[in-house]
């Protein structure tokens, strides 16, 4: 086994790792029924506007759409299931003490710390997949396939995405789904290496999170100017594939921010601990 | 003061073997500060190939500070550390293939079997069959347990299974720190037992911190004395103990008049032990002497024996006591 | 007696004029009606094309079918949005009968003569819209109409036909929405589903091809209800 191999397995031998998995399915299967019961209220709340003009045909509660909706409150439960994992990776071994028995075995601190980094990442990606699936599968069973009505609360606006597009824009926004959702574990990941306990990382990543959150919505000019560069602001960057047209520019600006975000945040990471010294 | 025994003094042949000796650790005025406080300074230690060293201090000595040092778990603030004559830091990866350290109790995944601990960190060292771990634990009477998860161990248990994945990759030097520690009577003899059976049947080098004097006396060739965090002693334990001045009983008549002519000598010094019996301290090598001058002085001299032990020779140079 | 007698006269000219200005004004949409007396039912293949800002979606295709007076059936691969009013040709909707109509003016529309008329309806119940129609006096065809809710809410089409046997029937319907900006008295609902209630401004072109009139559709046919959400 590699260093990268031991890591996924030790993060998927405990059991708390399945609290995320547990907690997820609960939560679509939960919400993919009482969708079900008030199918035709939701609908008339959320075409209402366009009902007074317009006929609606089709299956617009479709699999498509319950994925959809349950992935615009993704920001909301998925950081704080990663943060369980990603807070505990590195600080756990310092908790057990088997990071006395780890580094002083031939592989450096920077590989074992990359390796623990990566297996953050796999989970964080095992995370949203494993939401997606659930979403996407359970939704079609229940609710049948067709085209996407993607409605945008914060800006009035209905986006309708033909059946055909669906499954690879489905792919490429859980892909920016992951992609948005590394930054917070990242930070996790950081604390974790600060950190003798896992407590502490994760409290302190759910902090940060919520608090980008509010900073980047005061509606004052400083806290304005700052907004692009919180990560936060891009942590809906998965909804920019289920738009038409795909705004690849900022796509690709969210990308790099967001980026830009792990590889710094990673790279503290590994400066800290590879002079950290080990007393416990 | 420190005491090291010349590299040239005692017999002929202990020179030529000492001489012909590789030294597989060397570390050279290893050192670390925390703030303004030094746990460690100016460590200068020398281990040869196949010797049982004990690192011996008393609690907060500094013994565990430099054991992590050398292992990659602190990084020194000066100093540096060779071993099997390789810079450690320079070649870490090359170096600790070779090495095996437990530092303090051996922690393990509990959530994780025996075997999947030993397929672990056996296979950060080489690459691991699953017959070496069997061998492994079965060397270590923890074979039936191969298979339960770790949290189902007693502390003896994990300590032999810390010693396991010390065999595992078969390392030429193993360092161990502290590693009888909250061990019962049996637990302490079986680790000390795998020892020197590490070293005498597998030829490793082990290199072990202790504060229980009885582990050295039991099974180091040489050893090291830290107090402060400053070394004050090396070399092998029957060199270290010869160079001190040795303690004897003596049981002899009239005791009035020995007591009164031992006190004339500047070489005697009396020391009343405990139990009321005479005691006296003179450098090793004038016991003979000390007996010629009593029976000279018609004192008879009925019993004439030696309290050399590690103890008082360890608590002499920690608390400072020691003539030489 | 000789006193009330001018009066008299002049109030009863008064209402023979309004009497014969209402009948006129009903005339041209007579005329309009009576031309598709004989258009039992059709169907057409539509193609919709959207131009609204708040809605985003690609061209749909459809089929349309109708059956006289007011049966209207659609039939949409996916998802398919549709115009309530003036999106499909109904020629017995704007039976005089159930309207108030009056001559608003003459005009001159492509070159040809034309009438504006206003309608509103009869029945009390949808007594909160009120239609414009632009007839050609000449080929007796609603070439526009525009449709004013009370609520301010304006649709306006132009139509455009082709002869199709002996009906003309439309090919092209090119509609404006306008909707009049939100209601300040409605509450906005903080739910992911709760939509703001805004504008939905902008055009819809609706393109009719292949017809395929009076091919005998049954009622049944119409029975089974459009997948719609809401009348």
């Amino acid at each position: 086994m590699n260093l990268f191999q031991i890591e996924v397995y030790k993060t998927f031998s405990r059991w708390r790792t399945y609290i995320a998995f547990g907690f997820l399915a609960l939560i679509v299967i939960l919400t993919e029924v009482v969708m079900k019961l008030s199918a035709r209220e939701i609908l008339e709340r959320m075409m209402r506007s366009m009902q007074k003009d317009f006929l609606i045909f089709g299956n617009v509660l479709n699999g498509w759409f319950i994925t959809a909706f349950i992935m615009n409150s993704l920001h909301l439960h998925i950081p704080f299931l990663i943060t369980l994992v990603a807070g505990d990776i590195v600080s756990s071994e310092a908790t057990s003490g088997t990071v006395r028995l780890l580094l002083v075995r031939p592989p450096s601190r920077s590989a074992v710390i990359t390796a623990k980094y990566l297996a953050t990442l796999f989970y964080t990606a095992a995370v949203v997949i494993f939401l997606g699936i659930m979403c996407i599968m359970l939704g079609l069973i229940l609710f049948g396939s067709g085209d996407l009505i993607m409605n945008y609360a914060t800006q009035f606006r209905i986006v309708f995405i033909p059946e055909t597009e669906i499954p690879l824009r489905m792919f490429l926004a859980f892909t920016a789904a992951i992609w948005s959702m590394a930054v917070v574990a990242s930070i996790a990941f950081l604390f974790s290496t600060l950190a003798e306990n896992s407590i502490g990382p994760i409290i302190g990543t759910m902090a940060v999170v919520i608090v980008f959150f509010v900073i980047g919505n005061f509606p004052f000019d400083f806290f304005r100017a700052l907004t692009p560069y919180l990560f936060t602001t891009h942590m809906n960057i998965w909804q920019r594939f289920l738009d038409t047209p795909i705004p690849w520019r900022q796509i690709m600006v969210s990308a790099a921010i967001l980026a830009l975000h792990c590889i710094v945040l990673f790279a503290i990471a590994l400066i800290v601990y590879r002079r950290k010294d080990i007393k416990s | 003061m420190k005491r090291e025994h010349p590299s040239g003094a005692g017999t002929k042949t202990g020179t030529h073997r000492r001489m012909k000796q590789e030294t597989v650790l060397r570390t050279s005025g290893l050192g670390k500060r925390f703030g303004a406080r030094w746990a460690a300074r100016d460590i200068n230690l020398e281990v040869h190939r196949g010797d049982v060293f004990c690192f011996l201090g008393p609690n907060g000595a500094g013994k565990s500070t430099t054991i992590r040092m050398i292992l990659t778990l602190l990084l020194p603030t000066t100093g540096s550390i060779e071993i099997f004559g390789k810079d450690l830091h320079a070649e870490r990866s090359d170096v600790l293939s070779r090495v095996c350290g437990i530092v303090e109790k051996p922690d393990f995944y509990l959530y994780l079997t025996a075997y999947k601990n030993l397929e672990i960190f056996g296979s950060l060292t080489r690459r691991i069959s699953s017959d070496e771990i069997m061998e492994a634990l079965d060397i270590v009477g923890l074979k039936s347990r191969a298979f339960d998860k770790v949290k189902t161990f007693s502390h003896g248990m994990k300590q032999r299974l810390g010693i396991a994945q010390a065999l595992l990759t078969t390392p030429e030097m193993i360092i161990l720190d502290e590693p009888t520690a909250g061990l019962d009577p049996q637990g302490m003899k079986e680790v000390r037992e795998l020892i020197t059976m590490l070293s005498q049947e597998k030829g490793m080098t082990v290199f072990l911190s202790t504060h229980l004097l009885s582990e050295v006396e039991l099974v180091a060739t040489r050893m090291a004395v830290i107090n402060h965090g400053e070394m004050i002693a090396q070399g092998s334990v029957a060199e270290l103990l010869e160079q001190e001045q040795a303690e004897y009983s003596l049981r002899v008549s009239p005791l009035k008049t020995a007591v009164k002519l031992m006190n004339g000598l500047s070489w005697v010094v009396l020391r009343p032990d405990e139990k009321g019996a005479t005691r006296v301290r003179i450098d090793s090598g004038r016991a003979s002497e000390l007996i010629r001058f009593l029976v000279m002085h018609d004192i008879e001299v009925f019993s004439f024996y030696p309290h050399r032990t590690l103890e008082d020779f360890f608590l002499k140079i920690t608390e400072g006591i020691s003539e030489i | 007696m000789r006193r009330y007698l001018i009066p008299i006269i002049m109030l009863f000219l008064f209402t023979a004029g309004v009497v014969h200005a209402q009948e006129n004004a009903a005339r041209y949409l007579d005329t309009y009606v009576k031309k598709y007396v004989g258009l039992k039912d059709y169907s057409a293949d539509v193609l919709i094309h959207y131009d609204i800002t708040a809605l985003k979606a690609p061209d749909r295709r459809a089929k349309v079918y109708y059956k006289s007076p007011d049966k209207v059936k659609f039939a949409a691969k996916g998802i398919f949005f549709f115009p309530k009013q003036g999106g499909y040709f109904n020629p017995a909707q704007f039976n005089t009968d159930n309207f108030e109509i009056k001559i608003i003016d003459h005009v001159i529309w492509n070159d040809r003569k034309a009438v504006r008329l206003q309608l509103l309806p009869k029945d009390i119940t949808k007594s909160n819209q009120r239609f414009i129609l632009t007839i050609d006096m000449g080929w007796h065809l609603i070439q526009a109409f525009e449709t004013v809710t009370s609520e301010g809410r304006k649709i306006k089409a132009i139509i455009v036909y082709e002869k199709f046997g002996e009906f003309d029937l439309p090919t092209h319907i090119e509609l404006q929405l306008e909707d009049p900006p939100a209601e300040s008295g409605e509450t906005k609902e903080l739910i992911p589903f709760g939509q703001h209630t805004k504008q939905i401004s902008g055009k819809v072109f609706i393109t009719y091809a292949n017809y395929k009139v009076n091919t005998g559709l049954k009622d049944e046919f119409f029975a089974e209800p459009n997948p719609e959400l809401s009348q």
